[in-house]
């Protein structure tokens, strides 16, 4: 079910990310986590992140609400939200937007939430901290309204009950509730279904997709899930060992997907219908990050690497219209001549 | 809440075997050295008392009976009597009501300065972890769990006591200032205890992926960390309540001692080297009594902090 | 066949075992060597230990020697001063040394024998016997060590023999409890892995599966045991109801200090002093060999 789409230009940026790099200095050594990304998010879109584990998806996520966890440090790059720069405000400042215009899911929610308050005491917490809302009234019946919003059974009970005595599903739905409370500009749902049951993994994204489309939130979906991007995203970015190697709108990417670490994660995916005797595997591993080289990340892995792959870091450059690939095979405009 | 009350009475439920099986150990206490009427006996019995106390434990009969009939005067209040030189006679209910209320009071202060000085320096060693005033503390405490009671207590005493002559040496002369030194010695070897579990605890919990989102809905640090993390991190340490009271009852004995403090504990050292059984015996029951009741509390307590543990 | 392939399954496990304990060992004088605590803290005991060790044979008084020279300060004959009945402090505290180690140590080697053998059990047969035991531990692991010890060293009798029985009896539970854990996780991955194809015996893969895990934290709970060890046998003979006089321990000579702190500290201070610092050696070698030996604790930050 892919969405059409009009072309993305004469929409707005929410989000915009040029440059940004990330490491972390350690006693061994220093991990580079984000190696200079480029990103945008426009309004009202859902913007997929796509990539094995370990590639720098949280960390992107991490970098946007200034929450990059010690000993990793924001070390370059910019990132503009609504036209203002994140990385130069107050701590003060930016406590005023998480949870207001941006907020964030995290991956596990038997992890994320407080074990000892109850659902209903967390979502007042941010609801009144962040709408001022103060009259316990008042503040019970948007809790209340919450709960009905992401669509949990008996929310009356709900709000007295405590994070474990609710399944996988529930806790979810009330991280969702606790994200969107606020109406934020920007969501960022980092695997919200990993950890979830396959049964109801699809429920939690549709309602994910439709509450986003009635607050009108632009989402960051990050996911190692291409089945997912294929049925929420608008446009989806592939990562790789900390740098975006393709970014296209969705259709266009699962049709035309041009770098070779994409093509080898699409044939990976095993379709349903399909026969196949093995699943299809890209060879080797991801590279060891506390080691810098200069080539691209992918150059062991890949086919059609060549000289120019091992020493030169790729740049990006537009294919078509709103397709963006880090790759020596491409040029502006199409694929390059003769190379090998 | 009615599956805390339901914990509660499971509770103290549990613990009455425990109850039952410290009289148990206590009882067979005096068959430990072979001939149970000889710690019975005052050094100077004559063969009538000897007599007398056969029969009044029963000594002819199966152990059965006579555990059964140490349990029937335990619970009438009778712990025998003492045997020792200036109380032969006396019995030793008698001389345990009068000592206890002076180790407990020992016991609440020591408990309060304990928790008061512990719990806001690991908070506080926890946040600046690793700076210098992080390690001092760390040293601080290292050195005053290490420290023997009795010992800090000496030490305390040297210092306070006989080259600032400000306080006495002897908890007799009562009041206030009497007791502040005891009760310090007690405080304070457990403060380096549950500085360092707050410490470590507060550690832990800082590294929980629901810290991080707590930030990320954009609350202040000062809520993130004194309203949620606290709460969080204070559970184990209150886990370790009971062990702690245990560890009190222990200290209390000594502490009595070094500073000649007439509670429960002056009475079982001077019993031991008195050779008055019974009193030791009576005095191992009541302390053994008071470190159960010590951990049923903070079990009790714990469920009132952890949501968790009710269903168990 | 099967006979051929018990036996190699027999050598397979018992190298095994010896490679995981090996591991621990490996780990201790590589790691440990680096770590401040353990260095400082196994110096210490190195040191006083020694000088126990030697003390017959050091030219220092005997500890038992009267002399005329009563409540005598510190001084070039005598280090440490002289208390009451003009004894040498110092070699009394050096005397004393022998008697908290030789105690502390074989207290805390029976408290290991009991508690390992009472753990594995509990784990291995698990049912009625595992609840009894795990009740009993739990019974002793609740009560002051201390308490216990107070007791039945009282009941014994003061003396050497009955300290280090006192604290055996008293001490044992933590091992037990450490024993009890590592054979209860083991039996449950047993019936999942694949190694009862193999043929061996199930007691066999008990053995050598558990026993080489807990080494660690068993060296760690000693050491830290050793401390605690010390602590309760100076205790009880401060109260008297630990070593009797003459026999030069700590605690007798904190106690018998305490009559005269006044006019002569240094009987009690000294012997406090000493205590205190094998105490924290201890405890601090203890400290440093879990930080060592847990494997969570590596690449920290700068």
């Amino acid at each position: 079910m892919m969405p059409s789409k009009e072309p993305v230009s004469g929409r707005k940026a929410i989000l915009d990310i040029r440059g940004l790099r990330v490491q972390f200095f350690l006693s061994e050594g220093t991990v580079t986590a984000l190696d200079g990304i480029d990103l945008t998010i426009y309004e009202k879109e859902t913007l997929g992140i796509v990539g094995e584990t370990g590639c720098g998806k949280s960390m992107t996520a991490f970098s946007i609400l200034r929450l990059v966890p010690r000993p990793g440090k924001i070390t370059a790059g910019s990132i503009k939200f609504k036209g203002h720069e994140l990385l130069g405000l107050t701590n003060d400042q930016m406590r005023g937007i998480r949870g207001k215009m941006i907020s964030m899911i995290f991956q596990d929610p038997a992890t994320s939430l407080d074990p000892v308050f109850t659902i209903g005491s967390q979502l007042g917490e941010v609801i009144s901290l962040h709408q001022g809302i103060y009259d316990q009234a008042k503040l019970s019946a948007k809790v209340l309204q919450m709960l009905n919003l992401v669509k949990i059974s008996d929310p009356k009970n709900a709000m007295k009950q405590y994070p474990h005595e609710l399944s996988g599903g529930m806790k979810q739905r009330v991280m969702i509730a606790l994200a969107l409370s606020c109406s934020p500009a920007l969501l960022i749902a980092d695997e919200p279904t990993t950890a979830l049951d396959v049964t109801i993994q699809a429920q939690i994204l549709n309602l994910l997709k439709d509450l986003a489309r009635k607050t009108g939130s632009s989402m960051m979906l990050i996911t190692h899930n291409l089945g997912v991007v294929a049925e929420t995203c608008d446009r989806v970015c592939i990562m790789y060992a900390g740098r975006i190697v393709e970014e296209a709108e969705t259709f266009e990417l699962f049709a035309r997907p041009m770098h070779p670490y994409t093509m080898g994660l699409l044939t990976a995916f095993p379709k349903l219908g399909e026969k196949k005797e093995e699943l299809a595997v890209i060879r080797g591993t991801v590279p060891n990050l506390m080691i810098p080289f200069p080539g691209c990340a992918f150059v062991d892995r890949c086919d059609r690497a060549t000289d120019l792959c091992m020493s030169k870091k790729p740049t990006r450059v537009e294919v078509s219209p709103g397709h963006f690939v880090s790759c020596h095979l491409y040029r502006a405009g199409g694929e390059k001549p003769n190379v090998r | 809440m009615a599956d805390l009350i339901s914990y509660i009475i499971r509770k103290i439920i549990l613990a009455i075997p425990v109850i039952v099986l410290a009289t148990l150990i206590v009882f067979l206490m005096l068959y430990l050295t072979g001939d149970p009427v000889a710690q019975l006996r005052s050094p100077h019995s004559s063969v009538e008392d000897i007599q007398k106390i056969r029969e009044k434990y029963g000594f002819d009969q199966p152990i059965i009976v006579q555990y059964g009939r140490f349990l029937v005067n335990l619970l009438r209040g009778d712990f025998g009597s003492s045997v020792a030189q200036g109380t032969t006679g006396t019995s030793v209910s008698s001389l345990i009501v009068e000592k206890l209320p002076r180790t407990l009071e020992l016991m609440a202060i020591g408990l309060t300065i304990s928790y008061s000085l512990g719990i806001p320096l690991g908070v506080f060693s926890a946040l600046r972890q690793n700076s210098w005033k992080d390690r001092s503390v760390m040293v601080f405490t290292l050195v005053a769990y290490a420290m023997p009671a009795f010992w800090l207590g000496i030490l305390l005493m040297l210092v306070f006591s006989v080259y600032l002559h400000v306080l006495p040496t002897e908890g007799t002369v009562g009041g206030f200032k009497s007791i502040i030194l005891p009760a310090l010695t007690l405080g304070l070897g457990n403060a380096a205890l549950t500085t360092r579990m707050m410490r470590s605890s507060m550690l832990e919990v800082a590294r929980q992926d629901y810290i991080t989102q707590l930030r990320s809905r954009g609350l202040p640090e000062r809520d993130v960390i004194f309203k949620h993390a606290m709460k969080n991190a204070i559970l184990p340490v209150i886990t370790v309540i009971g062990l702690d009271i245990g560890w009190f009852v222990g200290g209390a004995v000594v502490v009595e001692t070094v500073f000649s403090w007439p509670g429960i504990g002056m009475l079982i050292t001077g019993s031991i080297t008195g050779s008055d059984f019974p009193t030791v015996q009576g005095c191992i029951l009541v302390l053994a009594f008071f470190v159960i009741l010590g951990n049923l509390t903070a079990d009790i307590l714990y469920a009132f902090a952890d949501p968790r543990v009710r269903l168990g | 066949m099967t006979r051929i392939r018990g036996r190699l399954s027999d050598r397979l496990l018992s190298w095994r075992m010896l490679g995981g304990a090996r591991q621990t060992f490996v780990d201790i004088f590589t790691r440990g060597r680096k770590n401040g605590m353990v260095v400082t803290g196994f110096t210490v005991i190195l040191v006083i230990t020694l000088l126990a060790v030697l003390s017959p044979w050091l030219p220092i008084a005997k500890p038992t020697a009267l002399s005329p020279d009563l409540l005598k300060g510190p001084s070039s004959g005598h280090w440490f001063g002289t208390d009451q009945l003009g004894r040498d402090v110092f070699s009394r505290v050096l005397w004393g040394a022998r008697i908290s180690l030789v105690v502390a140590t074989l207290a805390i080697v029976f408290s290991l024998l009991i508690g390992v053998i009472m753990g594995l059990t509990a784990g291995y047969f698990g049912g009625t016997v595992d609840y009894v035991i795990a009740g009993t531990i739990d019974l002793f692991w609740t009560f002051p060590a201390f308490l216990l010890a107070l007791a039945f060293a009282a009941a014994l009798g003061p003396s050497l023999a009955n300290v280090i029985i006192a604290i055996s009896i008293s001490y044992w539970a933590g091992f037990a409890r450490l024993m009890r854990g590592q054979t209860l996780s083991v039996r449950e991955r047993l019936f999942v892995e694949a190694s009862r194809a193999l043929g061996a015996n199930n007691r066999r893969i008990m053995f050598t599966h558990v026993l080489p895990n807990c080494i660690a934290p068993l060296i760690v709970w000693a050491s830290v045991g050793v401390a605690d060890a010390i602590t309760i046998e100076s205790s009880l003979s401060f109260l008297g109801a630990g070593t009797q006089p003459p026999t030069p321990s700590w605690g007798y000579m904190l106690h018998s200090g305490l009559d005269a702190i006044h006019e002569a500290p240094w009987i009690s201070t000294f012997p406090g002093v000493v205590l205190l610092i094998t105490v924290l050696g201890f405890n601090l070698l203890g400290d440093g060999l879990r930080d060592v030996l847990d494997p969570r604790m590596k690449g920290l930050r700068r």
